[in-house]
């Protein structure tokens, strides 16, 4: 088995990455020819940032993966049933002298919208970032819930 | 695209880690976090991105020179039903091999916002020896 070596600037590392490549390449390769696993919104979607909504009976939960962004530079807004997600996603400056190994993440604006399947109460809606992730809790408006009719069985 | 400008973030699927038919260590899914490293005169700067991790489930190991990370996202309940589910969540696993350049006592790491920071000082280097010539 062959290891990446540097062979260019100070040898202060080197890599186990072999794996990691390889098998990027071949998830590469599968998308490609449709073999995914599991057919996922990301691939029509393509709009950054991923998100997962979930459903209850009370309510519409969002979550998206946003680390290092900052809730300053975050902004949510709920306007009837299209609930918006904007920002920026920023990295510290680096050194002018830095000598990159690896720059794999990304920075830049981000802005996503996405239509509701309920009606929500806007009023009653919070959200919290914590440890990099956004979790947006949307409670179901009144009439939402009204129109529920639970069926039991005798 | 009139809408987008060059500042807008492209989508980055996440990457899984290829555990070669291995059982993953949580039974979810392990993922390789983006990463940048870069060098400057004081020693080397890792920055890994895995939103959803705590200190407490990060752990860093080094050992015989191969530096691991290894971060633990809590595990949510599934109950609720999934109208969009477009990114997994499972760990993050990454692994390097550092040189013996490094001073391994004064590696420090952070997590803030789900970033983690690890700082890898290069040893000081030895302290040239001064011989003084004495003239009779």
């Amino acid at each position: 088995m062959t290891f990446l070596r540097r062979v260019h600037g100070p040898a202060l590392l080197d890599f186990l990455e072999f794996n990691r490549m390889r098998n990027q390449m071949e998830h590469a390769w599968k998308a490609l020819r449709g073999g995914v696993d599991r057919i996922r919104d990301s691939y029509s979607a393509g709009v950054f940032p991923l998100i997962n909504v979930t459903e209850d009976d009370d309510s519409i939960t969002l979550t998206a993966e946003l680390p290092g962004v900052k809730v300053e530079d975050l902004e949510l807004s709920i306007k009837s049933d299209t609930l918006t997600l904007k920002g920026e996603k920023k990295i510290p400056e680096r050194p002018k002298e830095a000598n990159f190994f690896r720059k794999e993440r990304v920075e830049g604006t981000f802005s996503r919208s996405l239509t509701l399947p309920v009606r929500i109460d806007p009023e009653k809606s919070s959200a919290a970032l914590k440890n990099g992730i956004l979790t947006v809790a949307l409670p179901k408006s009144a009439e939402a819930r009204a129109h529920q009719v639970s069926v039991k069985a005798d | 695209m009139a809408d987008t400008d060059d500042k807008t973030i492209n989508v980055q699927d996440k990457s899984p880690v290829d555990t070669g038919g291995a059982e993953s260590m949580s039974g979810g899914p392990l993922f390789y976090p983006p990463i940048d490293i870069w060098e400057d005169e004081q020693g080397l700067h890792i920055e890994a991105e895995m939103p959803g991790v705590e200190a407490s489930g990060l752990s860093v190991d080094l050992k015989e020179n191969t530096l691991t990370i290894l971060g633990k996202v809590p595990q949510r309940p599934q109950e609720a039903k999934h109208l969009k589910e477009e990114f997994e969540i499972g760990d993050y696993y990454r692994q390097f091999t550092v040189s013996d350049v490094i001073d391994q006592e004064g590696i420090t790491a952070k997590i803030k916002d789900g970033v983690l920071a690890l700082y890898l000082p290069k040893q000081a280097p030895a302290q040239p020896r001064k011989i003084q010539v004495l003239s009779e």
